[in-house]
C-alpha cells in the first residue's frame, strides 16, 4: 500500500513537471512570435512602462535635490569632495584656473558643435556592462530634441553611436562597437579602406590581408559617419600561418569613462565614396596639424623665422 | 502570504535592475528567481528586456531564450535538488 502511494506521488509529480515544461515552452514561443511580428509595438509599450524607472533613476543619480543626494552613496560623495579639494589645491594661481575653464569651455563648445550643426548635450546614465546589450542610456529625449537615427558624438567629431530609441526624457544609443555592427573605415598609416565589425565592449575589429603593414597606433577614421578620427589600432593579431591579420580598434576616450555626449539634431545621411574622400582629405590635414605660432614654425613654404625646431604634417596635405 | 510578498518584491527588484542596471545583479537575481520560484513572469520580463534593448539590433532574443532554457533546466534539476521530497 505504502509502495503504491509512493509510485502514485512520483507519477503525479512527473505529470505536473511535464505540464510546467509545456507551459514554459508555450509562453516562450508566444513571446518570441510577438517579438518577431510586432517588435516596434512591444518596444513602444515597454518604453512607456520603463519611462518612470528611467526618470526615477535620473532623479536619484543626477538631481541636485536634497532627497536624492541623501540616497546617493555618501562615501562616493566624500571621495569626490576630497578629489576636488586636492585639485583645487593643485591649482596654484588664477591663471591656471582660467586655463582650465577655457579648456572646459572649448570642450563643451566642441561637444555642442559650435562651428557646425546644433547639438543636444546629454549625460550618460547607463553604460555597456551595466546595461543589457552594447548600448548607452542618455538623459535627454524627444522633448529636448533628440531624434531616432541621430548621431551621438564624443569630443568634437567622433561618432560613437546612433540613437536607437528615444522616449520623452531618455534615449538609448546603439554603439558602433555593438556586436555585428558593420562599418567602412579608413586606416591612416597603410592608407586603406576596409570593413570594421563591432566586437562589443567598445572594440571594433578590422581584418586585412597579411601583406599590409598594420601597426598599433594607426589612426582609424569612420568616413561614413564622422569627419573625425574614431580611434586607433590598439592590438594587432597576426599569425604568419593565416592569410589575414586583425586589428582591434578602440576609441580615444574609453566608453566606460564617458560622462557627457552630444547628440546631433538631424539623422545621418548616406555618404558617397567621393564625399568620404573629401572628408578624409580634411581629416588628414586637421588631425595631424597643430596651430604653431608663425614665429616658431620652421617651414620652407612660409620661411624660417626662429631657431626653434617644430614639425608639421604638411606632408599629408595634397 | 509572506512568501508572496517576498516574491513580488524580488520581481520588482529584477524589473528595476533589468532596465536600469547593473546587469550582473539582474542576471544573478534572475538565476535565483528561476530556481526559487520558477515563475513564468520572468520570461515576460526577459522578453520585455529584449524588446527594449535589443530592438532593431538584429540579434537573437538572447534573454528570452536563456531564461526559457534556465526555467527548463530548473524544472529538470528540481527533483535532484530537493532534499525533503520523500
Amino acid at each position: 500500500m505504502k509502495k503504491f502511494s509512493s509510485i502514485t506521488r512520483v507519477n503525479s509529480r512527473r505529470i505536473s513537471q511535464n505540464k510546467k515544461n509545456i507551459q514554459i515552452i508555450l509562453v516562450t514561443l508566444v513571446c518570441l512570435v510577438i517579438l518577431f511580428l510586432v517588435p516596434k509595438a512591444v518596444n513602444l509599450a515597454v518604453s512607456i512602462v520603463v519611462a518612470p524607472i528611467n526618470i526615477t533613476k535620473h532623479w536619484i543619480t543626477e538631481s541636485s535635490g536634497s532627497l536624492p543626494q541623501y540616497f546617493r552613496n555618501r562615501s562616493e560623495l566624500l571621495d569626490e569632495m576630497s578629489t576636488l579639494r586636492s585639485k583645487l589645491d593643485s591649482v596654484s594661481s588664477d591663471r591656471m584656473a582660467i586655463q582650465i575653464l577655457i579648456k572646459e569651455n572649448k570642450e563643451l563648445r566642441s561637444l555642442l558643435g559650435d562651428e557646425g550643426e546644433e547639438r543636444v548635450l546629454a549625460g550618460v546614465i547607463g553604460r555597456p556592462g551595466a546595461l543589457p546589450y552594447d548600448s548607452l542610456m542618455i538623459d535627454q529625449g524627444t522633448e529636448q530634441g533628440v531624434n531616432v537615427g541621430a548621431p551621438v558624438y564624443i569630443g568634437e567629431n567622433t561618432v560613437i553611436g546612433i540613437v536607437k530609441n528615444a522616449t520623452a526624457h531618455t534615449s538609448l544609443v546603439e554603439l558602433v562597437t555593438t556586436e555585428g555592427f558593420k562599418a567602412t573605415v579608413y586606416i591612416i598609416g597603410p592608407d586603406i579602406y576596409t570593413n570594421a565589425v563591432g566586437m562589443g565592449g567598445g572594440q571594433l575589429r578590422v581584418g586585412v590581408p597579411q601583406g599590409i603593414l598594420l601597426s598599433e597606433g594607426d589612426l582609424v577614421v569612420l568616413p561614413a559617419v564622422t569627419s573625425g578620427v574614431y580611434g586607433e589600432v590598439s592590438v594587432v593579431q597576426s599569425e604568419p600561418s593565416r592569410p589575414e591579420q586583425y586589428g582591434y580598434v578602440s576609441p580615444r576616450i574609453p566608453i566606460a569613462s564617458i560622462r557627457l555626449v552630444s547628440v546631433g539634431r538631424t539623422p545621418l545621411h548616406n555618404v558617397s565614396f567621393e564625399e568620404a574622400q573629401i572628408i578624409l582629405r580634411e581629416n588628414k590635414t586637421t588631425v595631424f596639424s597643430i596651430p604653431v605660432p608663425e614665429d616658431i614654425l620652421v617651414d620652407t613654404n612660409f620661411g624660417t623665422t626662429s631657431d626653434s625646431i617644430s614639425t608639421t604634417t604638411d606632408l599629408y596635405e595634397e | 502570504m509572506k512568501n508572496n510578498i517576498l516574491r513580488i518584491l524580488f520581481f520588482l527588484i529584477l524589473i528595476m535592475t533589468g532596465f536600469s542596471g547593473p546587469v550582473w545583479f539582474f542576471i544573478i537575481g534572475a538565476i535565483g528567481y528561476v530556481f526559487l520560484y520558477a515563475g513564468l513572469e520572468i520570461l515576460i520580463l526577459s522578453a520585455a528586456i529584449d524588446a527594449y534593448f535589443g530592438y532593431a539590433s538584429g540579434e537573437w532574443f538572447i534573454y528570452t531564450i536563456a531564461t526559457a532554457l534556465g526555467l527548463l533546466l530548473a524544472q529538470w534539476l528540481k527533483p535532484y535538488l530537493s532534499v525533503y521530497n520523500q
